[in-house]
C-alpha cells in the first residue's frame, strides 16, 4: 500500500478505526484459542496504541478467554480417536455388550468373558487419558491396589488388560443402581451433584459421538420402595447399609488403601439391597504418595472434608464422607450445597452445620448424634476409624447406648469457628460467611421485629449467596426466641478465634510478655491479622445497632489486632490498631466513669503504643504517650492504689527511662526535653532538666513502685520480671550518667532477679531469654565479664535450638556473640573476636531480611561492623577496616535526602564518617 | 468458523432437502455447534448428558425439519442450525427441570443472553482442570467476578460478548446471528468490550476498598512513614 505511512501516521494521532480494532481483536482471540499465548505488549507494539483503547480491549479479551473452559481444554478435535472407543466390540476375550456408565477416568461397559460365559464390567481408559503416563500409572496402580481387596461389599476386581491401544480393567458386574440414582428416584426429582474431577476430564476426553445414548446403569427394581422416608424401617435400612459400608472401608483401610471419593455415585445397591463400594477409581495406596502429583485434587468438592481442602486426607476424612452419605440417605438432601464450584468448596470448607433432623424430623436422636459426630469439622472429634463408626451404628441398631456424645449448638458453632483461621488464609470470603451468620444471630437479640430486614442487609454486605441468605433468614427468624443464647454463642465464637490466635502468639506465660521488639513471632500469620480486622468490622456493625456492650469486645479485638501486628513486626499497622483500641477504650471509660478497667486497659495499650512508637523512631509521639499514660493514671487516686494501675504506672516509667536505649544506641541523646512528664510522687519531686538524671529518676520511680507492689505479693512473677527489667534499664541509664557503681549494682540486681525467676520457671524460654538479654547487656560489663559472656552464650545457643525461627532469639544470639567478642578483644584474642563478630554480623544479615520493618537491626549491625573495623585496625588490616566501616555507613545512611534520620542515627553516621576520614584522609 | 470453505452448492442441495447435504453441512459446523452446546448446557446437566448426545438429537431434529430451512432462503445454514440446537437445549432442560421451566426457557434461549447459570457452569467445569485447591478457589472467584460484571451489563452487550468469545463466532457470523450489518456488529462488540473493561475496573476498586482497615483515630496525620 502506497499510503501505508500515512495510515500509520494517522493511527499515531487518532487511534485505530473500528474495523482495524476488530480485526486485531479477532486475530488476538484466535491466537489465544490456539494456545499461542500472545503478548499484549507485542501486539500493541506492532499496531500502535495512541489512545490506550487497544490495550484495554486486549486486556478484556485475555481475561475472558482465560476464564473460559476452553482455555484449559483446547478445542482441538481429536474426536475421531474417541469414536473408536464407541465402536469397539471386543477387547481380548471380552465381548462388549453395552456402555453402562462413564466416570472415573473412563467408560464402563457391560461385557461377557466368552470362554467362561461370565458377565463382567470393563472399565476402559479414555484414549487421551492413557497417553498421559501419569494417568496410566494411576490406572495400573489402582487396579493392582483394588485387586488385593476381598470383601463382600467391595466390587471385586479381576484383573487388568490392554488391547487395541486401550487399557482396561475387569470387575464383577453388579446388577443394580448407584445409590445416587436410587436417591434420585426416591426424591422424585433429579438431584445432581458436581462431576468429580475425573468425570470433568472425561467430559472433554470421552467424546463418543452418537454412542449409545443410555449412559446410566440399567434401571432395576432394587430399592425397598415400600418404605417411606419417615419410616423406622428406612432408618434401619440406612443404618445397616452404612454399617456394611464402614465394615468394607475399615477392611480397605487396614490394607492401607483409602477410597478417596466416597459418595453416593460410587456406591452400588444390588437387587438384594446390598451395598457395594465401586470404583476405587481414585484409590491411592498409602505408600506411593509421589505418584499422585502433590497439587492434585482428588475427590468431588461436595463430598470433600474441610481438612482435605488443606490437602490433609486420612481415614477420618473418609469417615466424614460416610457421614455425608448417611446424611443424604436420611434426608434426600446433599449436606453440602452451592450453585458454583467455588461456593461448594467454600461451604465444604465450613462443614455441615445443619442437623439432618431439620429435613426429616423422624430421624432418631441417636442416629442424628452419630451422623453429627462423623461430620465433626475437626477430624479429632470424629470417629477415629470407620470401624468405630460401624460399631456405634451397630449399637444403635441393637438398641444399645451409643458411644457418641451429643454436642450442643454452642459447641458446634465454636468448633466451626475454631477452624476458621485456617480457612481464612484460603479466602477472606469464608470468613465473611462467619460474620454474616454471627451478625444474624446477634442482631436477633436487639431487634427482634426488624431482624429479617436487617439480616438481609447484613448479608448482602457479606456477599452471601441465595442459599446462604435463605439459611440466614431462617436462622434469624427461628432465633428470635433464643436470641440471648445466640449472642453468647457469637461472643464465644469470637473468644475462640481470639484464643486461637493468641495461643499461637503468646505460647508461654504472659508474665514474661516482654516488649514489642521481643514479640515478633513466626507462628502468627498475616491471615490472622486480616481476620481480626474483619472482626472489627463485625463489631462496628453491631455497634451501630446501638449496643455499647459490644464496645468492650471491639476494643479487645482492636487490641488483639495490634498484638498480632506486633508479632508480625508490622509496627505501622500495630500503631494504627492500638490507637484504634485506645480510642474505643476511651469511649468505654466515658460511659462507665466509675469503672477502673477501661482506664487500666487504656494505660496498658498506651504503654504498648509508646514502645512501638519509639521503635518506629517517633520519639515525640512516644514521649507524649508516656506522659499521657502517667497523667491518665494519676487522675484518680483509686487508679494508682490498684495494683494493676501501679504496675502500669511503673511500666510507663521504665519504658520512658529506656527510651533512648530502645531506639538503638547506647549513647546519650539530645532528645527533646519533656515538660509534661512530672513526678508528683517522686522522691526527687522537682522537674529535672538533665536528660540522664531524668531517665534515672524514671527508672527509680519504676523500681520503687514495683518494690512496693512486690512487698504485698512477693511471688508474683510478672512483677518480679518487670522489676528485673527496671533494674536492667537503670543500669543502662546510670552507666550513661557516669555512675558506674550505681550501674553495676543495678545490673547485679537484675541478673539476680532473672536467675531466681529462671530457677522458679526452669522451662520458661522467656525467662531464659530475659536473663540472657541482661547478661549480654553492654552496661557494667566490666563486672564479671567472663562469666556473663559465657553464660549468655550458652543460653542463646539453647534458645536458638529450641526455636530457630524466633527472630528475637537470633538477635539475642548475635548480641551475645558481640559481647563474647568484646571480652576476647579486651584479652587480645583478636582472631576469636573476629570470628565471633563475623558470625554476629551474619545473624544480623538474616534478621534484616526476616523483619525489614525493624530498622533497629540495621543500627545493631552497623555497630557490630564498626567493632569489626576496630579489630581489623588492630590487626593492621586497613583495607578491610574500611570495607566494614563503609558497609556500616551504607546501612544507617538515609536512602534519600528526604528521609528522616533519628538523632541517634545521625550520631552514628557522624562517627562512622569520621572514622572513615581518619582512615583515608581526603586528598587536599 | 465462517462459511468460507462450505461450497454454496452443498447449501443449495440442503435447501432442496438433500439429507446427504445436511450431513455434510452439519459435520462442517460440528465444532461450532458443540461449543454452543457446551456453553449453553446447564452445568447440572453437563455432568450427565454429553454434548455429543445433544448434537445427535439436533441432527435428527434438523433432518425432520429440513423443509423449514427450505422455506427460509434468506437464512444462513449456521444460523438455522443454531436455532435447532437452541430448541433441543430448551427441550432437554424442560425435561430435566420440570418445575423451573419458565426460568430455564429464558436461560437457554439463544435469542436471550448469557444466563447467570452459564457463567456458573464455567466455574464448575474449570474446576476439573485445575491443579490445586487454591487455584480453583481463586479462579472460581475470578469467574464469579466476571459473571457479576456480565450480569450488570445490558443484554445486548452481553449477548455480543457471548457470541464472540464463548461461541467463538467471527464478526461476520455474529452479524448474521444478530441480523445486523457487520459494521454495526463490530461497533456493538467494541462498545461492549469497553464497558466490560470499565466495569471490571470499577469492580476491583469497589472490592478493594471494602477490605481496607477503617481507622477513626485523629492522630493519623502524625504518622509519617
Amino acid at each position: 500500500m502506497s499510503d501505508s505511512m500515512d495510515l500509520a501516521e494517522h493511527n499515531q494521532q487518532r487511534g485505530h478505526s473500528q474495523q482495524e480494532l476488530d480485526a486485531i481483536a479477532e486475530s488476538f482471540s484466535a491466537a489465544i484459542r490456539c494456545g499461542e499465548n500472545p503478548s499484549i505488549k507485542d501486539t500493541i507494539a506492532k499496531h500502535g496504541d495512541p489512545t490506550g483503547q487497544l490495550r484495554s480491549l486486549l486486556e478484556s479479551i485475555a481475561m475472558i478467554e482465560g476464564l473460559k473452559p476452553s482455555a484449559i481444554q483446547p478445542s482441538s478435535p481429536t474426536s475421531s480417536r474417541f469414536a473408536n472407543l464407541a465402536q469397539i466390540d471386543h477387547l481380548d476375550d471380552y465381548k462388549i455388550i453395552r456402555q453402562i456408565g462413564r466416570g472415573g477416568m473412563g467408560v464402563v461397559f457391560e461385557a461377557i468373558h466368552q470362554p467362561l460365559s461370565r458377565r463382567v464390567a470393563l472399565k476402559v481408559l479414555a484414549t487421551r487419558a492413557f497417553e498421559q503416563t501419569r494417568d496410566l500409572h494411576r490406572f495400573q496402580r489402582e487396579a493392582k491396589a483394588v485387586a488385593r481387596l476381598r470383601h463382600t461389599n467391595i466390587v471385586p476386581v479381576f484383573g487388568v488388560g490392554q488391547d487395541c491401544g486401550f487399557h482396561y480393567y475387569v470387575m464383577d458386574y453388579i446388577d443394580g443402581n448407584s445409590l445416587r440414582e436410587w436417591l434420585q428416584q426416591r426424591t422424585g426429582q433429579p438431584e445432581f451433584d458436581f462431576p468429580t474431577v475425573d468425570e470433568g476430564l472425561d467430559q472433554r476426553a470421552g467424546e463418543i459421538d452418537f454412542a449409545n445414548a443410555q449412559t446410566t446403569i440399567a434401571k432395576g427394581t432394587v430399592h425397598p420402595s415400600s418404605l417411606g422416608w419417615q419410616s423406622p424401617n428406612h432408618m434401619r435400612w440406612v443404618a445397616q447399609t452404612a454399617t456394611s459400608l464402614c465394615d468394607a472401608l475399615q477392611y480397605a483401610h487396614h490394607q492401607g488403601i483409602l477410597h478417596r471419593d466416597i459418595k453416593p455415585a460410587n456406591l452400588l445397591i444390588d437387587r438384594e439391597h446390598r451395598v457395594w463400594i465401586a470404583d476405587f477409581g481414585l484409590a491411592k495406596v498409602n505408600e506411593t504418595k509421589e505418584v499422585t502429583g502433590t497439587g492434585d485434587l482428588l475427590g468431588t468438592p461436595q463430598y470433600m472434608s474441610p481438612e482435605s481442602l488443606d490437602g490433609i486426607y486420612d481415614v477420618r476424612s473418609e469417615v466424614y464422607a460416610v457421614g455425608l452419605t448417611i446424611f443424604e440417605m436420611l434426608t434426600g438432601q446433599t449436606a453440602i450445597q452451592g450453585r458454583t464450584t467455588a461456593e461448594v468448596i467454600r461451604n465444604a470448607g465450613s462443614g455441615v452445620n445443619t442437623s439432618p433432623r431439620k429435613f426429616n424430623a423422624q430421624i432418631p436422636r441417636d442416629l442424628e448424634t452419630i451422623v453429627q459426630k462423623s461430620l465433626a469439622i475437626e477430624p479429632s472429634k470424629r470417629y477415629s476409624t470407620a470401624g468405630e463408626l460401624r460399631d456405634d451404628l451397630t449399637r444403635f441398631l441393637n438398641g444399645h447406648p451409643i458411644a457418641a456424645r451429643r454436642v450442643g449448638p454452642t459447641e458446634r458453632l465454636i468448633r466451626w469457628s475454631r477452624r476458621e483461621p485456617a480457612a481464612a488464609s484460603m479466602t477472606v470470603l469464608t470468613f465473611l460467611l462467619l460474620i454474616a451468620l454471627a451478625t444474624v444471630s446477634a442482631i436477633g437479640y436487639w431487634r427482634t421485629s426488624e431482624s429479617l430486614a436487617m439480616a438481609s442487609a447484613a448479608e448482602s454486605n457479606a456477599r452471601t449467596s441465595l442459599q446462604e441468605r435463605t439459611m440466614a433468614l431462617e436462622q434469624a427468624e427461628s432465633q428470635r426466641v433464643r436470641a440471648e443464647a445466640n449472642l453468647q454463642v457469637a461472643l464465644a465464637a469470637f473468644d475462640q478465634i481470639m484464643q486461637n490466635v493468641t495461643d499461637r502468639g503468646i505460647h508461654a506465660d504472659a508474665d514474661f510478655a516482654g516488649d514489642a521488639t521481643d514479640r515478633i513471632n513466626p507462628n502468627v500469620t498475616p491471615a490472622d491479622a486480616r481476620m481480626l480486622q474483619s472482626l472489627l468490622g463485625f463489631f462496628d456493625e453491631l455497634a451501630t445497632n446501638n449496643s455499647e456492650d459490644l464496645l468492650a469486645e471491639s476494643a479487645l479485638a482492636a487490641r488483639r489486632a495490634g498484638d498480632v501486628y506486633a508479632y508480625l513486626g508490622k509496627l505501622r499497622e500495630a500503631d494504627h490498631a492500638y490507637t484504634d483500641a485506645m480510642e474505643r477504650y476511651r469511649q468505654i471509660a466515658v460511659t462507665r466513669p466509675n469503672d477502673l478497667d477501661p482506664i487500666l486497659a487504656q494505660a496498658e495499650i498506651m504503654n504498648e503504643l509508646a514502645a512501638i512508637l519509639s521503635l518506629r523512631g517517633q520519639i515525640n509521639r512516644a514521649m507524649q504517650m508516656f506522659s499521657n499514660t502517667v497523667t491518665q493514671l494519676e487522675t484518680s487516686d483509686d487508679t494508682l492504689d490498684s495494683s494493676e494501675g501501679a504496675f502500669q504506672y511503673a511500666r510507663a516509667h521504665r519504658l520512658y527511662a529506656s527510651l533512648s536505649v530502645r531506639i538503638g544506641l547506647n549513647d546519650s541523646l539530645n532528645l527533646p526535653e519533656r515538660n509534661t512528664f512530672r513526678f508528683k510522687r517522686s522522691p526527687i519531686g522537682t522537674m529535672l532538666r538533665m536528660r540522664n538524671e531524668d531517665e534515672l529518676a524514671a527508672a527509680n520511680e519504676a523500681i520503687q513502685t514495683l518494690e512496693k507492689l512486690i512487698s504485698k505479693s512477693p511471688n508474683n512473677s510478672r512483677l518480679l520480671a518487670e522489676l528485673a527489667r527496671a533494674f536492667r534499664t537503670k543500669s543502662k541509664v546510670a552507666s550513661r550518667a557516669s555512675q558506674p557503681r550505681n550501674s553495676e549494682f543495678a545490673m547485679r540486681r537484675s541478673i539476680e532477679l532473672f536467675e531466681q525467676l529462671l530457677q522458679k520457671n526452669p522451662r520458661s524460654d522467656d525467662a531464659r531469654y530475659e536473663l540472657a538479654m541482661t547478661l549480654s547487656s553492654a552496661e557494667a560489663f566490666g563486672w564479671n565479664p567472663m562469666r556473663r559472656a559465657r553464660r549468655a552464650n550458652e543460653l542463646s545457643i539453647l534458645l536458638m535450638q529450641h526455636d530457630p525461627n524466633q527472630t528475637r532469639y537470633r538477635a539475642l544470639r548475635a548480641r551475645s556473640l558481640e559481647r563474647l567478642a568484646q571480652h576476647q578483644k579486651q584479652n587480645q584474642s583478636l582472631q576469636d573476636a573476629e570470628q565471633n563478630l563475623g558470625e554476629a554480623i551474619g545473624h544480623y544479615d538474616k534478621l534484616r531480611t526476616l523483619v525489614p520493618e525493624l530498622r533497629i537491626y540495621r543500627n545493631y549491625q552497623a555497630a557490630a561492623l564498626e567493632s569489626m573495623a576496630d579489630i581489623k585496625l588492630q590487626l593492621d588490616d586497613k583495607p578491610n577496616a574500611k570495607v566494614n566501616l563503609e558497609r556500616a555507613l551504607a546501612l544507617v545512611r538515609p536512602a534519600t535526602a528526604s528521609q528522616k534520620v533519628t538523632p541517634l542515627a545521625r550520631i552514628q553516621i557522624q562517627r562512622l564518617r569520621k572514622k572513615l576520614e581518619d582512615l583515608s584522609p581526603p586528598q587536599q | 468458523m465462517s462459511e468460507l470453505n462450505l461450497a454454496p452448492e452443498i447449501v443449495d442441495r440442503m435447501r432442496r432437502g438433500d439429507p446427504q447435504a445436511l450431513a455434510d453441512v452439519f459435520s462442517h459446523f460440528r465444532q461450532q455447534l458443540r461449543r454452543i452446546v457446551r456453553f449453553r448446557l446447564d452445568y447440572r446437566l453437563a455432568a450427565r448428558v454429553s454434548d455429543s448426545d445433544v448434537l445427535q438429537e439436533t441432527y435428527i431434529a434438523a433432518a425432520k425439519r429440513l423443509d423449514h430451512f427450505s422455506n427460509h432462503p434468506e437464512m444462513p445454514p449456521l444460523l438455522w442450525l443454531r436455532l435447532i440446537v437452541g430448541q433441543q437445549l430448551i427441550d432437554l432442560h424442560r425435561r430435566h427441570f420440570k418445575t423451573e421451566m419458565r426460568d430455564i426457557r429464558k436461560e437457554v434461549s439463544l435469542q436471550q443472553t448469557i444466563s447467570p447459570n452459564t457463567s456458573l457452569a464455567l466455574a464448575a467445569r474449570l474446576a476439573g482442570s485445575m491443579v490445586s485447591m487454591t487455584e480453583i478457589v481463586v479462579q472460581a472467584e475470578r469467574i464469579e467476578r466476571l459473571e457479576t460484571v456480565l450480569n450488570e451489563m445490558n443484554p445486548i452487550d452481553r449477548e455480543v460478548i457471548a457470541l464472540r468469545h464463548f461461541e467463538e463466532l467471527s464478526n461476520l457470523d455474529t452479524a448474521q446471528v444478530l441480523g445486523i450489518t457487520s459494521s454495526a456488529s463490530s461497533k456493538r462488540y467494541l462498545r461492549a468490550m469497553t464497558r466490560l473493561g470499565e466495569l471490571m475496573k470499577k469492580f476491583h476498586t469497589d472490592m478493594g476498598s471494602s477490605y481496607v482497615y477503617k481507622n477513626n483515630h485523629q492522630q493519623q496525620g502524625a504518622i509519617d512513614e
